[in-house]
């Protein structure tokens, strides 16, 4: 009989829940993909009955749940922090078994609920992932209980913590308050500094350092006269406008030479800090494999950098390196203490450890449709030569194929591809697809085996964590960065055959192995996720093509007018119905 | 460097959170610890949070319509960012600046906004109409600006008659009560639990009743503030409720916690109630439905029993009596939407209260008395619970405007000297208007025959209603979301449904949809009536969608396990299937005449008697089907439905849950969930349900 644990991150934001199946991660999904609500905060119920159905398991089959915080340290610093309001009467509404409450009567989970530290589980979700047998371990994200940056050593089944960085220190927290000063959304904009980066100079790293003090070994510390955490509509204080000597940029503002060259010494100045205070943590353990994990390790510049020019040769970074990772850390850790074994689980290679829908359920939504549509089943090699034939004449695709990613990045399962070498390419989906900004980057998907012909990086990136520069004899616009960098992703054929397939097909058209592959979602949705999901994005937007399973769909076969209006509508109303308003931070 | 701004209190943070968490809870060392902690965090610096680029100045409003200027005239014009909402309220793009015309506004609620027939025939329509019918006396010609809203609650209604102040009226019209359910806060749940635990439910229901009353006043002062101190008359018309008609659902019905163990008896009163009833016992009938009213006054169903008693006993005021109380048990919200209602005690309040702030009261169960005699109001005045038929709306309406003429022009009016209006809506508009009542009487749980008479009512009216009907029986039929079905597409394309907002009101929640059997059944029934022969495609179009097949099928869908929209009142949706009452129904598709082999995984919380069993019934028989222990833990069984027992086509599974008593359960840190579970026990948990076709 296996061993079946599961994980759970919630409460906070990117909830999420995984199946661990004998210390092998079986599936693991984010909430928010089936609520639809973006970085939902909610306990992962759908998204734990998803993993008892992928598996075919009861509830009576889990041995334990395993939630990836200790809420009691984490009461402690909400206390301290005053986030809970300051009512005499607190005392009446805490309820001390909140989450494992939550556990029972939304789950109806009856077997043992084990609770571990945020930064252990984030630790455990990349170090016993990782295929190495020791590795350093650097966590850091915005807060968790009381760590907001920790130093571990993981070997064989356990992981030592060495030091930890707390609350309010928080480089995540120095990093949102800049997103929020620069008038993008905290816990989603977060992207956008990182991508707006390049277009400016690091002229403010003078007031970055008087923000963040480096106070030796693996510590730091922030001025707190410049921060304000408890506040509901911004994270900054009075003080730090007057640092910058500019006013806040207001969300729909244009973004000026001034919002670019913050941008840059942001993360020039996030990059420093963390060389050095991985280096830190390499003097402190030795050991040159390592791992990382937590929001900030989102950061694929950032990670880079760290690679690059820090003394650490090999680096892991699993595909929900955010809070939504920590479920599958927790699990691991769960499941370690239950057996006292870990099994060799070999390096974590794909992200595609979500749902996926059978050809039946898209071939439902189509037949009670009114689109017109190619069906190629039982001919990939038709499907193939339509896709990249719609690809070279500048078409957009939206794939939907197989098993959905786990992580906020699209890797070929949900994704919407276009051909890299078209100059136009990245104004025409970022204005008419996206609906974003128009600086932000798109990112190249390559053959594994051909990566190194067109991108200067020596080892495979499956997750689209790391960036480098572009080397290639082609000229890909859409997808090199006006630094010349790229954020790759490296496809191999086991992982991902369909779309590996796609890439060949694509080179033998055209000699050019790589595709512009962005996350198959518009602004403020979270990725596709059922047919359904796919069908409703695709209308919506302006993508010329819908690749669903083994059907193809035209815009070019179907008139669309009625069905985007009602759909548009429907999702109106939904925001309208759901009225989840979102402050800029909480605790909570 | 400043690095303490949380305050010094960290210590006591970490004990304080050690304390709670500990088995030895000290309430006196916690409170001083959290007092420190406030303390130290009330001295930290507080940044006022300001929000960048703030707009300067802010648009007045009426509802929807934002105000902007037209030839140096104020108009107000429908505001695009609240696009989502414009189906709620008059298809109005603008509102023009007052002309020669009186102005009488008329706000309200649903029901004020002639819900089914809108955008075809309003109730403003049709009060202005009256109103210029009568032109030719009253020399007055007036004008009926339309700001009711579907749906709006008595927070927002206060917003729009304060903002409509601007919109220079001669006199305003309030047509609303229904939608005025305020949820009770912590501190009075905790006392309505102290309530049930003693028994004392004329207590609760006088505190409730002092709430409303207070609440009512406090509106009506608003319209004396906002119009009738300003000279502007106010008339306020109470609406009515379909007593006859709307039955309560399943979710209405579910047992309530009594003091030692009362519930058995009421369950024996009732299931002795419906035999009577079904062999027209009533003597017997009376004595059961009386003591399921002692027993339970909260719960509707004694009240609904004994009222059929009491119409079959010719015992018209007293069934109005029983039918009005069955009415206002919805104050004790056991779901998250029993059907907007004004109950008796915000009427009687109304009554009492309306002269003394100077408004007016137009009472509809009063004028429908007078009207039509002591019978019930029915299908005849209402499509659904409070919405009116154009015959309702055309009494109502003709009352409503006696006292705004006599408002206006300060002269006393008979309404008998009131000429009525001659505008209709078409047959189509009436046959569409009750097609879109069958559905949502279909939606909310009511009983078959009213869906029938809804959908043979819209079949007679118009044959055009045909193709709506189809393409409903066609998407409710599917798996796929109603939005992306090709015949919601044509239906929408078509443009016959603007009623109903639209057609949007089709839509349902994420991996909420109904199968809809009952209205499905009704549209093929209807159209059959009329020579319109579709049935043998919608039942095939079923099978085809929802056959138990090789495949196990999760009969916990909605599809399957769910037969209404409305739901249990709580906070969190659990991920299993909860009974608070002793049936759970689910339906299912077979074809083939094939055995079913089911899976259940269930429990039963409320407790684990071992001379109690959980039953199934498979369409009405039980033979050969097993007794299921009674078992506080997720217990797994497994059972073939031989094939002699499956029907073609639709099957009903019923699981009978035994009722063991417990003691009233201790409300919890989480005061309103927690209420709601000890007060409405569990008798029963489905985790799993599968079914699978067998060789």
């Amino acid at each position: 009989m296996s061993m079946n644990v599961i994980g759970i991150s919630a409460f906070f934001h990117d909830s999420a829940c995984c199946l661990l199946q004998d210390g092998v991660i079986k599936f693991a999904v984010e909430e928010e993909r089936y609520t639809r609500v973006k970085a939902d905060a909610s306990l992962p119920r759908h998204a734990f009955q998803a993993c008892l159905e992928a598996a075919g398991l009861k509830v009576t089959d889990i041995d334990c749940i395993a939630y990836y915080e200790n809420p009691r340290k984490k009461l402690a610093r909400q206390l301290w922090s005053g986030i809970l309001g300051d009512s005499p009467k607190l005392l009446d509404k805490l309820d001390p078994n909140y989450v494992e409450n939550r556990i029972r009567d939304i789950l109806g989970f009856e077997g043992p609920v084990k609770f571990f530290d945020h930064h252990l589980s984030h630790a455990a979700s990349s170090f016993f992932f990782s295929g190495y047998e020791s590795a350093s371990i650097f966590t850091v994200d915005g807060v968790g209980e009381w760590a907001t940056t920790t130093y571990s050593l993981g070997r064989g089944k356990s992981i030592e913590m060495l030091e930890e960085v707390e609350f309010p220190n928080s480089l995540g927290l120095v990093y949102s308050t800049i997103t929020n000063y620069l008038g993008f959304e905290v816990n989603e904009g977060e992207y956008k500094v990182m991508g707006l980066a390049p277009y400016g100079k690091p002229l403010y790293l003078k007031q970055m350092e008087i923000l963040v003090q480096d106070t030796g070994r693996g510590q730091y510390q922030l001025d707190m006269k410049y921060f304000n955490f408890s506040a509901q509509k911004r994270m900054y204080t009075d003080a730090l406008i007057e640092l910058f000597g500019k006013r806040p940029r207001g969300k729909d503002d244009g973004i000026a030479e001034f919002h670019t060259d913050v941008a840059k010494s942001l993360q020039v100045f996030l990059e420093s800090i963390l060389v050095a205070k991985t280096g830190y943590l390499f003097d402190q353990t030795g050991c040159d494999s390592l791992c990382m994990a937590g929001g900030v390790a989102l950061n694929c510049v950032a990670n880079s950098a760290v690679l690059r020019n820090g003394p650490f040769k090999r680096l892991f970074i699993q595909p929900a390196a955010n809070d939504a990772g920590g479920a599958v850390g927790a699990a691991a850790l769960a499941h370690i203490e239950l057996t006292q074994e870990w099994p060799n689980v070999a390096r974590l290679r794909h992200a595609y450890l979500g749902p996926e829908f059978a050809a039946e359920a898209v071939m439902e939504v189509l037949r009670s449709m009114s689109l017109r549509y190619y069906d190629c089943r039982g001919d990939f090699k038709k499907l193939l030569s339509m896709a990249v034939t719609r690809l070279e004449s500048g078409q957009v695709l939206g794939w939907y194929q197989g098993k959905m990613e786990f992580g906020p990045r699209s890797l070929g399962a949900r994704s919407i591809l276009a051909d890299p070498r078209n100059e136009d390419m990245r104004d025409r989906i970022n204005k008419m697809v996206k609906l974003r900004e128009t600086f932000r980057p798109f990112a190249p998907a390559v053959m594994a085996e051909r990566v190194r012909e067109h991108f200067d990086i020596d080892h495979p990136s499956p997750f689209m964590l790391e960036t480098c520069q572009v080397v290639s004899r082609l000229s890909l616009p859409a997808i090199t960065h006006v630094d010349g960098s790229a954020r790759v992703q490296t496809v191999d054929r086991e992982s991902n055959p369909r779309f590996h397939d796609l890439l060949s097909a694509f080179e033998e058209l055209t000699g050019c192995p790589i595709l512009l592959n962005t996350s198959f979602n518009i602004k403020g949705e979270p990725i596709v996720c059922t047919p359904e999901d796919a069908i409703r994005c695709w209308i919506t937007t302006d993508i010329d093509c819908l690749i669903i399973g083994d059907y193809i769909i035209d815009r070019d076969d179907n008139n669309l007018e009625i069905l985007k209006i009602l759909i548009t509508a429907d999702s109106a109303m939904r925001d309208n119905e759901g009225a989840i308003v979102r402050d800029v931070y909480t605790f909570v | 460097m400043t690095t303490k701004p949380f305050g010094g209190s960290k210590e006591a943070a970490v004990e304080l959170a050690n304390r709670i968490y500990s088995d030895e809870f000290d309430p006196d060392t916690s409170s001083a610890l959290l007092a420190r902690i406030l303390q130290a965090n009330a001295e930290k610096s507080s940044d006022a949070d300001v929000v960048p680029d703030k707009p300067a100045f802010s648009a007045h409003s009426v509802g929807i319509w934002q105000s902007s200027f037209k030839d140096g005239a104020p108009i107000y014009k429908r505001n695009i960012s609240r696009r989502a909402e414009w189906a709620q309220w008059a298809d109005i793009p603008e509102l023009k600046p007052k002309g020669v015309k009186r102005r009488v506004l008329l706000l309200g609620e649903s029901v004020a906004r002639g819900y089914f027939y809108d955008p075809h025939y309003t109730v403003a329509g049709e009060l202005e109409s009256i109103l210029n019918c009568n032109k030719k006396w009253t020399g007055i010609e007036f004008e009926v600006v339309d700001l009711a809203r579907s749906n709006i609650g008595m927070t927002e209604l206060l917003e729009v008659l304060r903002d409509s102040t601007a919109l220079s009226a001669d006199a305003v019209v309030i047509f609303a009560g229904n939608n005025w359910g305020v949820p009770l806060s912590a501190e009075e749940i905790k006392m309505a639990h102290r309530f049930f635990k003693d028994g004392a439910f004329d207590g609760l229901k006088q505190f409730i009743e002092d709430k409303y009353k207070r609440l009512t006043a406090a509106f009506l002062n608003d319209i004396r503030d906002s119009y009738v101190a300003k000279g502007i008359p106010a008339v306020f018309v109470i609406p009515e409720f379909n007593l006859c008609d709307w039955k309560s659902d399943e979710v209405e019905k579910i047992f309530r916690w009594l003091p030692d163990d009362k519930v058995s008896a009421w369950i024996e009163a009732r299931d002795v109630a419906y035999c009577a009833l079904a062999n027209n016992e009533m003597e017997l009938l009376k004595v059961k439905a009386e003591a399921m009213v002692d027993l339970d006054p909260s719960n509707p169903l004694g009240f609904e029993l004994l009222a059929r008693y009491m119409i079959k006993s010719g015992k018209g005021e007293e069934a109005r009596r029983c039918l009005e109380a069955a009415r206002d048990t919805s104050i004790i919200g056991r779901c998250k939407s029993s059907k907007p209602r004004c109950v008796k005690f915000i009427r009687d309040a109304m009554l009492a209260e309306a002269n003394n702030y100077g408004v007016g009261v137009v009472d509809l169960s009063a004028v429908f008395r007078e009207v039509f005699g002591d019978k019930l109001p029915d299908r005849e005045l209402f499509l659904d619970y409070c919405h009116l038929t154009v015959k309702g709306i055309k009494a109502a309406m003709k009352y409503t405007s006696q006292r705004v003429i006599e408002a206006v022009t300060g002269k006393k009016v008979r309404v008998a000297d009131i000429i009525e209006s001659k505008i209709m809506p078409d047959r189509e508009a009436q046959a569409i208007a009750h097609f879109a009542a069958a559905i949502h009487n279909a939606h909310y749980g009511q009983p078959k025959d009213i869906i029938e008479f809804q959908c043979s009512r819209a079949a007679y009216l118009s044959a055009t209603i045909a193709d709506t009907m189809l393409q409903f029986a066609d998407f409710a039929t599917r798996h796929t979301s109603t939005i992306l079905c090709k015949s919601f597409e044509e239906l929408i394309s078509a443009g016959r449904m603007r009623v109903y907002e639209g057609g949007f009101v089709l839509r349902h929640r994420r991996n909420g949809k109904l199968m809809d059997i009952p209205l499905v059944d009704s549209i093929i029934k209807s159209l059959e009536s009329i020579g319109i022969r579709h049935g043998p495609d919608i039942r095939r179009l079923r099978v085809q969608e929802h056959g138990i097949g090789e495949k196990a099928v999760n009969l916990l869908q909605s599809f399957y396990a769910k037969s209404s929209y409305n739901a249990f009142n709580l906070s969190y949706e659990p991920n299993y299937l909860e009974a608070r009452t002793d049936k759970t129904t689910i339906r299912f598709i077979a074809a083939g005449g094939k055995p079913i082999l089911i899976e259940l995984t269930y429990r039963t919380p409320n407790g684990s008697a071992t001379d109690k069993n959980v039953k199934i019934v498979v369409n009405g028989q039980t033979g050969g089907l097993p007794e299921l222990k009674m078992t506080k833990e997720w217990t797994t069984a497994a059972f073939t439905i031989g094939r002699k027992s499956i029907l073609n086509g639709v099957n009903e599974l019923v699981i009978i849950w035994p009722y063991v008593f417990e003691p009233l359960a201790s409300l919890k840190p989480n005061v309103e969930d927690s209420f709601f579970n000890s007060i409405f026990p569990v008798l029963g948990q489905i985790n799993s349900l599968t079914a699978t076709a067998q060789q």
